[in-house]
């Protein structure tokens, strides 16, 4: 083990954070009119009951992390598990970007492991200092496990408890030392999810839950197509209707305020205002609007497949980095290899649409949602109502799924804009059919790999060409993009002029990514006359240089850590793969076998497929993930991650295809966007390599290795090869 | 507005509500009984599982005036000590949480009718509820382990 | 409802298509339950907001047309996500239920229909 982060001794004073953030004070209260001795920084309080209440400061929707922060900051505090009251944090600037930043990228516990060890080791510091001065021995000889501070020598021991007063007159030190990974235990421990109790009574409170005196019920009915604008509507008859409070006309003033940023911003619609959801929903459904003309171009799939098609003869829109002349390379070789891949539009249906809702007064906005970007969407949203970030106070809710979605600002700009107009509390409620058909989209993008290749099938050049909308651009960040470097490498986009907005969705561009690169290696290798799975170590075990820098500086790709930490893993996780493979096979497994990896970030999950096909019913009967994610916080709801996100997988695989015709989209609920059901889940296994590096996320790793991991068995069934999701007919398999 | 007298967790309510309002939106908007969600409105998702006289219903697809006279029970009628929410919580099963009030009702009334359920009749009554966390397989071994302990 | 699956069971006794017949109706049962009771009830009389389906009328709409409506949905009715082993159970279930009788019907002649229909492409 290389990078130890354990037995750390960090300067406070270097980062200036934990020294700002720790302000201990003496008697105040908290909600629960409960005396708090010890509030050391702005997320932890210890009050003379021994109960450490720890304040969450990002978004659960499902990841657990709620769990997992809490278990971090207890296990360096040295606390009692049991004696931790965790609760969801009212967005504030106080916070600042570290403490309170997006939920997102699989990113919580990798972002948040440092900042909460250096706050609960400071905390620490403090209560063995305490103790020592009440034992009246040398603060050396003391430390805290199980929310008592002891004294070695004497084996005496002092509840946190009775330090909470003593503790906050301690010296906040300048320096504080980490517990040694050997020393853990609630760090790696199936701990339960600490929502799960309220979550099966029907008691944990969603945005779709909130109740506020005098609310009124709105639905919308928003632009089909992105742009359009209100021209008129039936006000008056849908006024009528017994329940309903008003009809409103709702424009996105965000155009006029920014032009750069509308692409995801509330569209312009008319809201139906009643005294209670369904009957929002029944009288927006008798809503006729007339909308304004859409210049359309791209509003159906043909016209999308011609402008892929043309693209294709285009030069690239930019290059995202370029490690030799590998066009050059082409021109000299004639034997090259290339093949596309295509991931199609799809849509979040995550199980909860989105709600919000808003009070909006004179000298305060209070809302009650569920945002994986508190800060960007109150910026956003203040934007629209011309009020900085302060004006609102946010109540960001646990949410039923989110997957990227909660990401952006148009359903909390609605509720927003449309209480300040009426003046009272409204809550919006979106419908199956807003969410299928009126939101943002995970990309269609083409991948297109195309190797030259020399004596003995080496590889001499290696050209990725993407063809994706200029927004899908954006998503674009911070993903190394490829481990493979063997040879020269040239990586550019092309744009095609797609018009449906682009959202984040769980995986984001690994999805496409991993489709394309990990299809292309698996049928390199065939067309090599190798074994792909051997293929893959042989072409990591023997790289080159790793480029030093690259093309125009767009994006944030870390070769060193690309080097250093992914491709050791992607090495350590493919040899394990090949065990369960030789395992599988020495057992004489009946079943086809395929293999797909990939990295989200720092973490790399590859996973074996079992599969048959009989008579063309595609059965994949079990889905084994390895994964390298670092250290694993708590490996019960680690592998709930994992085991969702293949299903998460699978559902893309088999259905998940937004379609369009005349610019709108076609499908509107779960019969004709289709999602995986129960039945047609497979068995998984979850595999965590033993690794005591920092956590590197994982919410999103096991998704992008699902559909190549499928799609390479098939062909290993069958021979035929499947290069676009979603599959065709999964009981009478369309083989291309 | 019509009246109607409710029986929904041993407990009788009276509600005013348009007779065509399905119960999902008179248990959440006129009871503030939230338990049940809301998902699809059509009936396909399952998240407003219900029981009526027993038999697991969706809530988004049944209009009030169809349920007087009837037993109705949700989630917050069901125990905290019920072995479907033991094993449920034994398995760690929710993510999210958003659906499985609704798995839990299907569950419960599928055990009601198989004590013991094999592999294909959890899949048939339990294919009308969707999980887009993806947590089948623990709902699928929450489901035998009820089983289990509900014969003991 | 019991005592027609009692009825059903002595009624049958002894012949295979019967057999057959009783555990697709057991296993009909099963998916009525879970994809179509909410809306057209445990007696198959509807409710205030969808159609009845009791009636002769689910006896003798066509085999084409139950199909097309489960697989396609229609204005009113969304599409069932079922497999054709589920369909035919159903079909069964539907039409021996509620006082009503028929033949049985199998698992092949939904594939059959699926494949030789002029709309084989439209189906999943």
């Amino acid at each position: 083990m290389k990078r130890r982060f354990f037995i750390q001794t960090v300067s406070l004073g270097s980062s200036g954070f934990a020294l700002g953030a720790a302000v201990p004070f003496l008697g105040s209260n908290d909600s629960l009119g409960k005396k708090v001795v010890f509030e050391p920084n702005l997320l932890m309080s210890l009050g003379e009951d021994g109960i450490v209440r720890f304040k969450y400061t990002r978004h659960e929707m499902g990841q657990g992390s709620f769990t997992g922060l809490a278990m971090i900051f207890a296990e360096e505090l040295g606390a009692d598990w049991e004696k931790i009251q965790v609760s969801q944090a009212d967005y504030d600037e106080k916070y600042g970007n570290r403490l309170y930043g997006n939920t997102g990228g699989s990113g919580t516990v990798r972002r948040m492991w440092e900042p909460l060890r250096e706050l609960a080791a400071t905390a620490r510091t403090m209560l063995i200092s305490a103790a020592a001065e009440k034992m009246n021995v040398p603060t050396e000889e003391c430390f805290a496990n199980n929310g008592l501070v002891i004294h070695k020598p004497s084996k005496q021991r002092v509840p946190f408890g009775e330090l909470a007063s003593l503790a906050s007159h301690q010296e906040v030190p300048k320096t504080v030392t980490f517990r040694d990974v050997a020393d853990y235990n609630i760090i790696g421990t199936p701990k339960k999810n600490l929502n799960q109790d309220k979550i099966l009574d029907g008691k944990l409170q969603y945005s779709m839950d909130v109740v506020v005196d005098n609310m009124v019920y709105a639905c919308i009915v928003r632009a089909p197509i992105m742009g359009l604008d209100v021209i008129s509507f039936n006000a008056e008859e849908v006024k009528n209707i017994e329940g309903v409070v008003d009809v409103l006309q709702v424009s996105n003033r965000l155009k006029e305020v920014d032009e750069s940023d509308t692409k995801t911003s509330m569209r312009n619609g008319v809201a139906v205002i009643a005294k209670d959801t369904w009957t929002a929903f029944e009288a927006a459904e008798k809503l006729q609007v007339e909308w304004t003309d859409s210049p359309l171009e791209n509003g159906n799939m043909e016209s999308i497949e011609n402008d892929l098609a043309m693209a294709k003869g285009n030069s690239a829109t930019y290059t995202i980095f370029e490690t030799g002349d590998v066009v050059d390379e082409f021109k000299n070789t004639t034997s090259t290899f290339s093949r596309t891949y295509r991931n199609p539009f799809q849509a979040h249906a995550l199980m909860e649409p989105m709600c919000a809702t808003a009070d909006y007064k004179k000298d305060r906005c209070e809302v009650w949602s569920s945002t994986q970007h508190p800060n960007r969407i109150l910026q956003r949203t203040g934007k629209v109502v011309d009020r900085p970030i302060s004006f609102f106070l946010l109540h960001n809710l646990p949410c039923g799924g989110s997957f990227g979605r909660r990401f952006y600002d148009d359903f909390i700009t609605e509720a927003v804009v449309l209480s300040k107009m009426l003046k009272r509390p409204v809550k919006v409620v979106w419908n199956r059919k807003d969410e299928i058909a009126t939101s943002g989209y995970h990309a269609l993008q083409e991948e297109e790999h195309t190797v030259s290749l020399g004596e003995n099938g080496k590889i001499l050049g290696w050209r990725l060409r993407e063809y994706m909308s200029a927004q899908t651009e954006e998503l674009q960040w911070a993903f190394p993009f490829q481990i493979y470097y063997n040879t020269q490498r040239l990586q550019e986009v092309v744009q095609v002029p797609f018009r449906l907005p682009i959202m984040a969705w769980r995986s984001v561009q690994a999805h496409p990514h991993a489709l394309g690169l990990e299809s292309f290696v698996d049928e390199l290798a065939k067309y090599l006359g190798k074994d792909p799975l051997d293929y893959r170590l042989e072409l990591l075990e023997n790289q080159i240089e790793f480029p030093k820098s690259f093309g125009e500086k767009r994006f944030e790709v870390n070769f060193n850590s690309v080097k250093e930490i992914l491709v050791p893993r992607a090495i350590r996780v493919y040899k394990e793969l090949s065990r369960l493979r030789n395992q599988y096979v020495t057992s004489n497994g009946e079943n086809t076998l395929g293999f797909a990896g990939h990295s989200f970030g720092p973490t790399f999950a590859g996973q074996m497929a079992e599969i048959s096909l009989e008579n063309n019913k595609l059965q994949v009967h079990k889905i084994t993930c390895v994964v390298d994610c670092g250290l694993v916080i708590n490996p019960q709801l680690a592998a709930n991650q994992i085991e969702g996100s293949i299903i998460w997988g699978l559902s893309a695989l088999y259905y998940n295809n937004i379609t369009l015709k005349e610019g709108k989209v076609e499908q509107q609920n779960f019969h004709d966007y289709k999602v995986l059901r129960i039945d047609k889940s497979p068995e998984v296994e979850v595999i965590f390599l033993k690794n005591e590096d920092a956590p590197s996320g994982i919410g999103e790793p096991g998704v992008p290795p699902v559909a190549p991991a499928i799609l390479n068995a098939i062909c290993n069934a069958t021979g035929k090869r499947i290069r676009k999701l979603p599959i065709i007919g999964i009981d009478n398999l369309e083989l291309a | 507005m019509p009246r109607f007298i409710l029986n929904i967790n041993d407990i009788e309510y009276t509600v005013e509500a348009p007779e065509r309002m399905p119960i999902l939106w008179v248990l959440r908007d006129k009871l503030n009984l939230t338990g049940s969600k809301f998902g699809c409105g059509i009936g396909q998702c399952g998240a407003c599982t219900i029981h009526v006289d027993g038999t697991p219903v969706r809530g988004c697809c049944v209009p009030v005036k169809a349920l007087e006279g009837k037993v109705l029970r949700t989630i917050e009628g069901v125990p905290t000590e019920h072995p479907v929410k033991e094993s449920w919580r034994k398995l760690d099963v929710a993510q999210c949480g958003y659906c499985q009030t609704g798995q839990i009702m299907s569950a419960i009334a599928l055990l009601d009718r198989k004590p013991k359920p094999t592999r294909e009749e959890i899949n048939r009554a339990m294919k009308g509820n969707i999980c887009r966390c993806g947590t089948y397989k623990r709902i699928k071994n929450a489901i035998k382990e009820a089983s289990k302990n509900q014969i003991a | 409802m019991r005592n027609i699956l009692i009825l059903l069971y002595l009624l049958v006794l002894g012949c295979k298509e019967n057999y057959q017949l009783t555990e697709a109706y057991d296993r009909g049962k099963e998916v009525y339950i879970t994809n179509c009771i909410s809306c057209h009830g445990p007696d198959g009389a509807g409710n205030l907001l969808y159609p009845p389906i009791n009636s002769r009328i689910a006896n003798t709409m066509t085999l084409e047309r139950a199909v097309r409506l489960i697989s396609n949905g229609s204005m009113n009715m969304p599409s069932v996500d079922l497999t054709d082993q589920e369909i035919a159970d159903v079909m069964n279930y539907i039409q021996n239920s509620w006082g009503l009788e028929a033949e049985v019907i199998t698992i092949d002649s939904i594939i059959s229909f699926k494949s030789t229909s002029r709309n084989a492409a439209i189906y999943p």
